[in-house]
């Protein structure tokens, strides 16, 4: 060799994070839960307080509960300082975790390159490889001079993010921290900032615009402060709303569950209660997932209301923040869901979540909603009534519109090129999802899965959505309630109270892509109606999410003969299954489908057929 | 000897209630401070909360117990807030709305 090839020097490795993103999640909910807890209590009381109490009025002195509702507004100062530095500490942490992976692979590589031009060189017998070494040292000198600073500043932001943290708690640290913290005057004026968000609530992406004007403190104190206005707002960032609602999850819990154990809890506490826990199982069970888009968590709460909807809560939770997704899929289920059902729900949506991924097709969210009053049967006269309402489109029509102002928000939060919007709608919720397509929602996509009718007869009427695609087992019994599009020559007259037209019929215009057509047993009818979150019909729900649609398998329109008609599909799955019992009830049936759907219900347990 | 504070019975209801809901939110409130946990931070992220939570867990569990003494302490007999005499009824008088701050306490 003719002289020196100057190799970089090993890289040497950096610390892992010591805070992790888990844990600052941790802190940053718990210390929102807190302040939650403090300023509901604050707010119990302070409407009751000397009217100067803020200013500490001279006569506020002798009344005990304005003192009191004075150290607890101190309290929630300190938290809303606390709440803001942790929040913001949170968002680095997780963005530093994000960043070291790459910047730990290069120095791998750089080092792995390193030694192998060594290996080279020391090995090299003449010089003919000279220029070449000499290059690709060069190469790695820049390289790991690079990899080098990265880790350099990463280090040093990983630093200040911990020492921002700690100088915001120990400013305040002591009882008159928070009262210099409650008295300062840049302090966050939540009733102003309410009444701002409460007179554009209706308008996504003004809520969107002021939201984004709001500082980081204004932003948490508002969320602390009114968790459940913050956290289903439509047009609030899903992260934003995410926080919120944890830290309303984990405050009615704590406030709940001391009621419980005081013997004080209320019938309708007891349903908030547990449908709180069902949001809280949900959060643990998918705790240790990683949202690769942010470095949080992978689940996100984007609606919590417990007590809604007669003590069947209302939540939307997603798989992936569907603000920086590529493709979202938004899934409305039907007839008997209630918070209660989250496990299983999830459980195909997290289905779906991984299958469409696969397709490598762009980042994925999918995310169940259910703030809507599907129809549920239970013991009670009330819950008999509700449960009856499967019959009749005006819960699907108010859900519809409902959905309609989420699909708004979607769009209002999302971030970079235009996220790629597919709605689902499984059962009674793909009549729910019809009527938010009716109502104006806009989506790229619409999945209807097992549905028992869609209010026009043509997709072409749903004014703002580019596909329309139909999953229908002709095994699926609900699939057969929808009225017939197609002029029926069968001698039955359709049905006058149905929940809309049959939408897997060519007419109407939707593309219906293959389901199988499940089993021809009586037992297993209504198996065949739950099943579209399996096998072939999910990996073709998956391709249309992640838009890959000549990946998406398609079977036949129905056309009048080349199907079961229900009271076919009754008696030939009676027959099958062999069982005389069985069918006397399909004779009922039979003679009850040419009424009504109400005759229908009442001819089989509706609970797990719609 | 016993004291009386004039005021309706659906303040003195609500206002029992009340601080007993206060409590309710408060209890829970300090434990979850008091436990939060540090495992995942680093150390002097740990001590810097826990510096932070020592005198606010202290003083939300103060005030918790306060608020359960306040609830307790608005004894209602009848449709009538009792208590021992004028100094406890002046006290609990404290307690209730700062729009009956000034009702008249009267010996029974």
């Amino acid at each position: 060799m003719g002289g020196v090839i100057e190799v970089p020097a090993h890289v040497p490795g950096f610390p892992a994070l010591e805070s992790t993103p888990e844990g600052a999640e941790t802190l940053a909910t718990d210390l929102r839960a807190v302040a939650v807890d403090v300023k509901n209590a604050e707010s119990l009381l302070s409407g009751w307080a000397e009217p100067g109490w803020q200013g500490q009025a001279r006569d506020a002195q002798d009344h005990a509960l304005t003192r009191f509702v004075v150290r607890l507004d101190d309290a929630s100062a300190a938290l809303d300082v606390a709440v803001a530095a942790a929040g913001r500490f949170e968002e680095r942490i997780s963005a530093l975790s994000l960043r070291r992976a790459p910047i730990e692979t290069e120095r791998i590589s750089v080092n792995a390159d390193c030694a192998e031009l060594v290996r080279q060189i020391d090995a090299a017998t003449d010089d003919s490889q000279e220029q070449t070494f000499r290059s690709r040292a060069a190469t790695l000198r820049t390289r790991a001079a690079k990899v080098s600073g990265e880790i350099a500043a990463w280090v040093r932001d990983y630093d200040q993010a911990e020492s921002e943290f700690i100088a915001a708690l120990e400013r305040v640290d002591t009882l008159r921290e928070g009262r210099i913290a409650a008295d300062t005057a840049s302090r966050p004026d939540v009733d102003a900032l309410r009444a701002q968000l409460r007179r554009i609530e209706n308008d996504p992406r003004a809520v969107a615009a002021w939201w984004a004007g709001l500082t980081p403190a204004q932003r948490e104190a508002l969320t602390t402060d009114d968790p459940a206005l913050v956290g289903n707002a439509n047009g609030i960032p899903t992260r934003d709303r995410d926080e919120a609602n944890r830290a309303a999850v984990y405050a009615d819990i704590d406030y709940l569950s001391q009621r419980k154990s005081d013997g004080e809890l209320t019938e309708g506490e007891e349903e908030q209660l547990t449908n709180a826990e069902k949001v809280r199982e949900q959060l643990d069970k998918y705790r240790d997932l990683v949202d690769p888009l942010t470095g949080h968590e992978l689940g996100y709460v984007m609606v919590y209301k417990p007590g809604e909807y007669g003590g069947d809560g209302a939540v939307a939770f997603a798989f992936g923040d569907p603000d920086l997704a590529d493709n979202v899929a938004a899934f409305v289920p039907g007839f008997s869901n209630t918070t209660s059902s989250l496990d299983g729900n999830l459980n195909n949506l997290k289905g779906l979540y991984d299958t469409s991924g696969a397709d490598h097709r762009g980042s994925t969210s999918t995310i169940f909603w259910l703030d809507y009053n599907a129809p549920d049967f239970s013991g009670d006269p009330a819950g008999i009534v509700d449960g009856l309402m499967v019959t009749n489109p005006l819960e699907a029509m108010a859900g519809g519109h409902h959905f309609a102002d989420f699909i708004a928000g979607l769009h209002a939060t999302d971030q970079g090129p235009a996220a790629h919007l597919t709605a689902i709608g499984h059962s009674y919720g793909s009549t729910t999802v019809g009527h938010a397509l009716l109502d104006g929602a806009q989506v790229d996509d619409a999945i209807l899965i097992g549905s028992p009718g869609q209010p026009v007869a043509n997709a072409a009427l749903f004014p703002h959505v580019g596909h329309v695609w139909v999953g229908s087992m002709d095994h699926d019994p609900v699939t057969l309630l929808g009225e017939s599009i197609e002029p029926r020559i069968d001698g039955i007259t359709a049905a006058t109270d149905t929940l809309g037209f049959d939408p897997a019929q060519g007419t109407f215009g939707g593309t219906r892509f293959a389901t199988g057509d499940g089993t021809l047993r009586v037992e297993d009818l209504l198996q065949n109606h739950s099943s579209y979150f399996q096998g072939q019909s999910l990996h073709n729900m998956a391709h249309i999410v992640s838009g890959d649609d000549g990946a998406v398998t398609t079977q036949d329109h129905r056309h009048f003969g080349n199907y079961l008609t229900l009271p076919e599909l009754v008696g030939a799955a009676s027959a099958n299954s062999g069982a005389h019992a069985l069918w006397d009830g399909a004779v009922d049936l039979v003679d009850d489908v040419g009424s009504t759907i109400t005759g229908l219900t009442h001819a089989l347990d509706p609970r797990s057929w719609l | 000897m016993t004291d009386t504070v004039e005021v309706s019975y659906a303040t003195l209801q609500t206002a029992k209630s009340r601080w007993d809901q206060a409590s309710d939110e408060l209890a829970p409130a300090w434990r979850r401070l008091a436990t939060t946990s540090t495992g995942s931070l680093s150390s002097r992220v740990a001590s810097a909360l826990e510096a932070f939570r020592q005198p606010w867990v202290t003083e939300l569990k103060n005030a918790a117990s306060e608020a359960t003494a306040n609830s307790e302490a608005i004894t209602i007999v009848g449709v009538q807030l009792q208590t021992t005499d004028a100094a406890a009824a002046q006290r609990v008088r404290s307690l209730l709305p700062y729009v009956v701050h000034a009702a008249p306490v009267r010996e029974l």
